[in-house]
């Protein structure tokens, strides 16, 4: 009686793992009817409000990596490519037209801070509430989970976190296994990439990466970081063809006692290019470059205009970050 | 509680007066070069905005730039120290806007997305053919920039395969940030996707598979 269970059993698992949906012998699509059948695919789709023609198929293909169990499966390369170009260009543009100025690696460092795959991740997995199929076959056999629950959920090859105690690994790495964060990171661009292949409109592309990418709020100015303030304020001024920066001083305070403060301005001939306070006439002098550095490279036009949108206006072409 | 000072420090800044004397052909330490000596190209062309006519041609009136804007894209961030403005932010425009919209043009045209991060398609947009097409077109000679070595004559190795594609990929980053990305896109379909014009990408990896 046990030996019948048992090969009962494995011979369901192997149907469960190698064929849990009838598909031919190429990679395709699951069909709509199947797709349906999976509540966690149905939800996410209502969730992300996205379009009817945006078919559920094709958000489970969005769904698959390479490195899924389910090579039969349409997998999720294709559109993971077309989602990443979608938004590296209009997380740039849209920083870009914000502070036209912004030095090339502030900039990449902004881009990352939206679309790297740990911010990606954050937003797959906690934002999204995309959920990893990482029950293993036979739980899902011994807890008749229907075939294509699975569909809604995101599946990879993860890379085993820790070793077993007792366990020596013989075999290296699978090379197709990747890292969860990663795995989160080709979900979202490709369900990105997929909305722009089921509406062919880079317009409502264009609003989701707004809605759900952009909307969240990052404080640029927090990432400079400046060797030399002084000098590369010299620099620039030179190069604009402005008078030399002077420091002044403002206002002081306490100069004699253990805890002094110092205004210190920095000017180009009449105008004041930045301000800033410090314990000593050093400190205020450094912090009021920073300042006027800041105050340069995060420049921000009145009217803020994509070159995307249909009534662009024109800012300023930036010449570049100052060599010192 | 701060008390303003009443009276301003002296305004006057000391501004050093530097002699010129030009010792050429050799480079003299300490002494102030003559910018006419180093703002050239490693062709020998002179920094000048009438070095754009070539650029300004293949242009047209369609897709016409200002003269500064174009001295700007062919001025890499190498010459003259950063000193002249420089192409680096444009080209990362450029270069985007560029991935993108050769993206969707595979996606609808017949190969679909299947042809993504395939070999022909990446070989497009690859830096060698980019490159070729720069070259193809006669702006290559009045490129500003310069060589970290002048014994290196691989143009792969030199570093100027890449910036030839960055000067293309500021001339789209230009048009994309003055003109709209109306008018890029259609400078891109047009005359680097087009399989109808000869010298596009395409038709680069075509000729030299």
């Amino acid at each position: 009686m046990n030996s019948l269970i048992r090969t009962s059993a494995r011979k369901s698992l192997r149907q469960f793992s190698t064929s849990s949906i009838k598909f031919n012998s190429q990679q395709i699509i699951a069909s709509e009817e199947q797709a349906l059948k999976s509540a966690p695919l149905v939800a996410l789709h209502e969730r992300l409000n996205l379009p009817s023609s945006y078919k559920l198929g094709t958000l489970a293909q969005a769904l698959t990596c390479r490195s899924s169990y389910k090579q039969e499966l349409a997998h999720n390369y294709g559109l993971n490519i077309l989602g990443k170009n979608f938004l590296t260009y209009y997380v740039s543009e849209h920083i870009l037209a914000t502070y036209p100025r912004l030095p090339l690696p502030v900039l990449n460092a902004a881009v990352a801070s939206y679309i790297s795959s740990d911010s990606l991740y954050a937003v797959g997995k906690y934002a999204w509430g995309i959920e990893s199929d990482d029950t293993t076959a036979l739980s899902k056999y011994l807890n008749e989970e229907a075939k294509e629950h699975s569909l809604g959920k995101l599946r990879f090859l993860p890379i085993s976190q820790t070793d077993e105690a007792g366990v020596t690994k013989l075999s290296s790495r699978d090379r197709k296994s990747i890292h969860p964060a990663a795995a989160y990171a080709l979900g979202v661009r490709s369900i990105i990439g997929g909305l722009y292949l089921s509406t062919k409109s880079e317009e409502v592309t264009k609003k989701f990466i707004q809605d759900h990418i952009l909307s969240r709020k990052l404080d640029i100015s927090k990432m400079f970081e400046f060797e030399q303030p002084t000098r590369e304020l010299s620099r620039l001024c030179e190069r604009q063809n402005l008078e030399k920066p002077v420091a002044r001083l403002i206002s002081e305070t306490g100069r004699k006692s253990d805890k002094p403060i110092f205004v210190m301005g920095i000017f180009s001939g009449e105008n004041k290019l930045g301000e800033s306070y410090g314990s000593s006439i050093r400190e205020a002098k450094i912090r009021a470059s920073v300042n006027a550095l800041k105050n340069w490279y995060l420049y921000k036009p009145t009217t803020v205009s994509v070159p995307s949108d249909k009534d662009y206006k024109p800012s300023v072409v930036d010449h570049g970050i100052v060599i010192v | 509680m701060f008390f303003p000072i009443l009276k301003a420090q002296s305004t006057k800044s000391l501004t050093r007066s530097v002699g010129y004397l030009h010792a050429q052909p050799k480079r003299v330490r300490g002494l102030v070069r003559d910018p006419a000596t180093f703002l050239q190209s490693p062709c020998g062309k002179a920094y000048d905005i009438q070095s754009t006519s070539s650029l300004k041609t293949y242009l047209g009136e369609e897709y016409a730039l200002d003269d500064n804007l174009l001295l700007q894209v062919l001025t890499h961030k190498s010459f003259a120290h950063g000193m002249k403005p420089f192409n680096e932010k444009l080209s990362v425009h450029g270069s985007q806007f560029l991935k993108h919209k050769s993206a969707i043009h595979t996606v609808n045209s017949e190969k679909g997305i299947s042809a993504l991060g395939s070999l022909e398609s990446r070989k497009t947009l690859s830096t060698d053919i980019l490159a070729a097409f720069v070259k193809q077109q006669g702006f290559a000679d009045v490129i500003y920039w310069k060589k970290r070595d002048d014994s290196i004559t691989d143009p792969t190795q030199s570093g100027e395969n890449s910036i030839k594609a960055g000067v293309l990929e500021a001339l789209i980053g230009a048009l994309l940030v003055t003109r709209g990305a109306g008018v890029a896109e259609k400078f891109v379909f047009e005359k680097l996707l087009s399989e109808n014009s000869k010298d596009s990408l395409v038709n680069i990896v075509r000729a030299q598979a």
